[in-house]
C-alpha cells in the first residue's frame, strides 16, 4: 500500500502540484486575514505585514527589526528574552519546510514564478548569470541579512534615525508589491516627511522596479538577494525536510543544473556529499523530478523519503511535457 | 359637538403648554452663567514632566517594571488645548472603564497639578470620567469630562485588535461622548486632517438628539454642530499645521477638544437643594496628525519605479542586441 503510494508521488506531475500549493499559500497568506487567519508573526517567509487587511500571517523580519531597535540595556537584559521567544517560533515554523518556504510557500516567490511564466508566453528567452557573476552576487544576501540585523540594534543605540525602522522592509519589493493585491496602493509612495524618510522610499521604489524587470528575465531574481534565504540556509541542517543525493548513482547528466531556477551548479557537479542543500537553493525539487537516475536525487522528510527520482517518473513527466510542447 | 371642541381646545393648550416650556428653558439657559469647562488631557505641564515619560500608541507614558504602563492624565480649564490651564488640585470623583470594562475608582492627586495615575495592564481602550454635579442659582450643573486612551505594544502581536476596537460604554453617564471608529480603524490608526470624525453622543445610554457639540482644534479653530435623531455628528478634521519643509514633523501630536452642551427643564433636588433646570456639559479630547497626503507622493513614487523599470529593461535590451552577431560573409579560399 504504502509502496503503491510512494511510486504514485515519485511518478507524479510535480509542476501541477508545485502550482496549486503556490495558489493555496498565496492566498492563505495574501487573503487569509479577511476570512480571520492569522498564522502569527513568526513565519519564515515573505507574508509581508504590510498587507494590512489581507494578511493572514506575518513575515518574521518585521517583528524582529522591531525587537532590535531597542537601547542595548533593554536588547541585553531579560527583555530580550522576547527576541529569542520569537526566534524560537521562527525556528520551530521553519523545521517543518525547510527551504521548501521560499519554492512553495513564499508569496514574493510566487510573484516572480508567474511573471517567469509570462516571459515563456511571450517566447523571450531568459538570462543567466555567468560563474563569476554569480559568485560574487550570491555574497548580498549575507551582507543584507548582517545590515538588516546591525541597523535596527544601531537605532536603539541611538547611531541612527528612529525613521530607518525596519530598514529591509523599506527596500524589500515584499512591502510594495503583496499590498497591491489587496488594493492597497499607499506603499508606493515616496515619503517626504525627513531625508531619512525620502532616501528609503526612493530606494524602496528603485529596488521594486529593477525586481520587476530582473524577475521578468531572470528566473527567482530576488531570492538570490534575500537576507531570508540566508536566514534559512543557517538553520537548514536542523529542519525535518531534507534533499539528499546519492552519488553513486549521478551519471552526471546535468539535467539538474539545466533546470534549476537558481543555477546551483553544485547540485550536478557535487557527488561526495549526501546533503545537496546549497544557500541558493529554493526547494522547488525541480532536480528531484528532472533526475533520469533511480534513487539520485531525493527528498527526505524526518529521514523518510517523500519524493525521489525514478526511471519511471523522469520518462513520465518528459513524455507529457513533450505532449505540452 | 360641544365634546369636539373641548377635545380640540385641550389639544391646542397642551402644545401651547410644551412650547411654552420650550421657550422659558431656552430664555432661561441663554441667561444662565456657563458652566466651566473642564477637560483630561494627557499632554505633560512641563517638559521636566514630558521627560521621565516614553512614547506609546497613543501619547506619553511611563513604563517600568514594577508597576507596567502607567497613564498620566492632568485636569484642565478651558475651551482652547493650547491655551487651557491646568488646574492646580482637584477632589472630584474619578471613574475608569479599563480595557475588560470593570469600573473602578481612582482620584487625583495633587503634585503640583491635579493629576491622575492609572496602570493599564491589559490590551485595548481605557476610558476615564471625572463626573460632578453641583446646583448653583436653581440650575444643576452636571459636568463630565472624559478620556479615552489606548493601551498597546506591538509585542503582544495583533491577534485581538478586532475585538478590542469597538468603544466601551459607561451606561451611567450622564453624557457620554462616543467616538465612532473609523472605517478598518486599528490599533496603529492615528486621526489626521481631512479625516471624517463622527461622535455619538448618549445621555444615561440613549441617543441625545438636539445637543450642541463644539470641536475645537489645536490652533483654536471652532465649528458647532447639533446632533440628529440618533445623536450623531460629523466633523471634518480641518488641516492647520503648515510648518517650513525642513521643520515638518509627520509625528506632530495635536489636541482636539470636544465641548457638548445641552439644557434640560427639570425640577429636582441634589443635596437639598433644589433645581429647576439642568445644564450640561461634558467634553472629551483627542490627539491627531498631519495627513500622510502632506508628505507622500504617488507621483514620485511611481515615476521612480517605472524609471528603474524602464532603465532595467532598456539595458537587458542593448546587453542582448551587443551580444547577437552581425552576420559577415566569409570568402574561403
Amino acid at each position: 500500500m504504502i509502496k503503491k503510494i510512494r511510486e504514485q508521488i515519485n511518478n507524479g506531475d510535480l509542476r501541477r502540484f508545485r502550482f496549486w500549493l503556490q495558489i493555496f499559500f498565496f492566498l492563505l497568506f495574501v487573503y487569509g486575514g479577511y476570512l480571520s487567519i492569522n498564522l502569527g508573526q513568526n513565519i519564515p517567509t515573505f507574508a509581508c505585514g504590510f498587507n494590512s487587511e489581507g494578511q493572514g500571517a506575518t513575515c518574521y523580519l518585521i517583528p524582529l527589526q522591531h525587537q532590535l531597535a531597542r537601547s542595548p540595556s533593554s536588547l541585553f537584559s531579560m527583555a530580550g528574552i522576547a527576541v529569542l521567544i520569537g526566534f524560537s517560533y521562527f525556528v520551530l515554523w521553519f523545521l517543518v519546510l525547510n527551504k521548501g518556504w521560499c519554492g512553495y510557500a513564499c508569496p514574493l516567490g510566487t510573484i516572480q514564478d508567474w511573471i517567469t511564466s509570462l516571459r515563456s508566453k511571450m517566447g523571450i528567452h531568459y538570462a543567466k548569470y555567468s560563474w563569476e557573476q554569480f559568485r560574487h552576487l550570491k555574497k548580498i544576501k549575507y551582507i543584507l541579512l548582517v545590515l538588516m540585523i546591525f541597523i535596527p540594534m544601531g537605532i536603539g543605540a541611538g547611531f541612527f534615525s528612529h525613521d530607518m525602522t525596519t530598514p529591509f522592509c523599506m527596500i524589500c519589493p515584499g512591502r510594495t508589491i503583496i499590498p497591491m493585491f489587496t488594493g492597497d496602493f499607499s506603499q508606493l509612495t515616496i515619503d517626504f516627511s525627513s531625508k531619512t524618510k525620502m532616501v528609503m522610499t526612493t530606494l524602496g521604489m528603485l529596488i521594486t522596479g529593477i525586481f520587476l524587470a530582473g524577475a521578468f528575465f531572470k528566473k527567482r531574481f530576488f531570492c538570490f538577494f534575500c537576507p531570508m534565504s540566508a536566514l534559512h540556509f543557517m538553520l537548514s541542517k536542523l529542519a525535518f525536510l531534507k534533499l539528499k543525493k546519492d552519488g553513486s548513482k549521478c551519471t552526471k547528466c546535468g539535467d539538474c543544473y539545466t533546470v534549476c531556477d537558481m543555477q546551483i551548479k553544485e547540485i550536478a557537479d557535487d557527488v561526495e556529499s549526501k546533503n545537496i542543500l546549497q544557500d541558493d537553493c529554493i526547494m522547488c525539487f525541480k532536480c528531484v523530478s528532472s533526475c533520469p537516475e533511480e534513487g539520485a536525487l531525493k527528498v527526505e522528510f524526518l529521514g523518510q523519503p517523500v519524493f525521489e527520482a525514478t526511471v519511471k517518473g523522469y520518462i513520465k513527466r518528459m513524455e507529457k511535457e513533450n505532449k505540452n510542447g | 359637538m360641544k365634546i369636539v371642541i373641548r377635545s380640540a381646545m385641550q389639544s391646542y393648550f397642551r402644545h401651547y403648554k410644551i412650547l411654552l416650556l420650550f421657550i422659558i428653558g431656552l430664555l432661561i439657559s441663554t441667561g444662565l452663567p456657563a458652566a466651566p469647562t473642564y477637560w483630561l488631557s494627557d499632554t505633560p505641564p512641563s517638559k521636566e514632566i514630558a521627560k521621565t515619560m516614553r512614547s506609546s500608541h497613543d501619547g506619553l507614558v511611563q513604563k517600568s517594571r514594577r508597576d507596567g504602563t502607567v497613564k498620566r492624565l492632568w485636569l484642565r480649564e478651558g475651551e482652547d488645548p493650547l491655551t487651557s490651564s491646568y488646574v492646580k488640585e482637584s477632589s472630584a470623583p474619578l471613574l475608569l472603564l479599563d480595557a475588560k470594562k470593570t469600573l473602578q475608582s481612582v482620584s487625583f492627586i495633587s503634585e503640583g497639578y491635579a493629576e491622575t495615575k492609572f496602570k493599564m495592564p491589559d490590551e485595548g481602550f481605557y476610558n476615564l470620567f471625572m463626573i460632578n454635579s453641583f446646583v448653583e442659582d436653581n440650575t444643576l450643573y452636571s459636568i463630565t469630562a472624559k478620556k479615552e486612551t489606548l493601551n498597546h505594544s506591538c509585542r503582544e502581536g495583533h491577534d485581538d485588535v478586532k475585538e478590542k476596537m469597538p468603544p466601551n460604554l459607561y451606561n451611567d453617564a450622564p453624557i457620554d461622548i462616543i467616538r465612532e471608529r473609523m472605517s478598518k480603524e486599528r490599533f496603529h490608526s492615528h486621526m489626521t486632517s481631512g479625516d471624517l470624525i463622527s461622535y455619538i453622543i448618549l445621555q444615561n445610554s440613549k441617543p441625545l438628539s438636539g445637543a450642541s457639540i463644539t470641536f475645537v482644534t489645536q490652533k483654536g479653530w471652532k465649528k458647532t454642530l447639533k446632533t440628529d435623531e440618533n445623536g450623531l455628528v460629523t466633523f471634518e478634521m480641518i488641516r492647520d499645521y503648515y510648518p517650513q519643509w525642513h521643520e515638518f514633523k509627520r509625528r506632530t501630536r495635536e489636541n482636539f477638544l470636544v465641548i457638548v452642551e445641552y439644557v434640560k427643564v427639570q425640577k429636582g433636588l441634589l443635596n437639598g437643594q433644589s433645581y429647576d433646570t439642568i445644564k450640561y456639559k461634558a467634553t472629551a479630547s483627542g490627539s491627531y496628525y498631519p495627513s500622510t497626503r502632506d508628505y507622500q507622493s504617488y507621483l514620485y513614487g511611481l515615476l521612480i519605479g517605472l524609471f528603474a523599470l524602464f532603465v532595467t529593461f532598456l539595458s537587458v535590451y542593448l546587453y542582448r542586441r551587443r551580444r547577437l552577431k552581425v552576420y559577415k560573409e566569409q570568402r574561403l579560399d
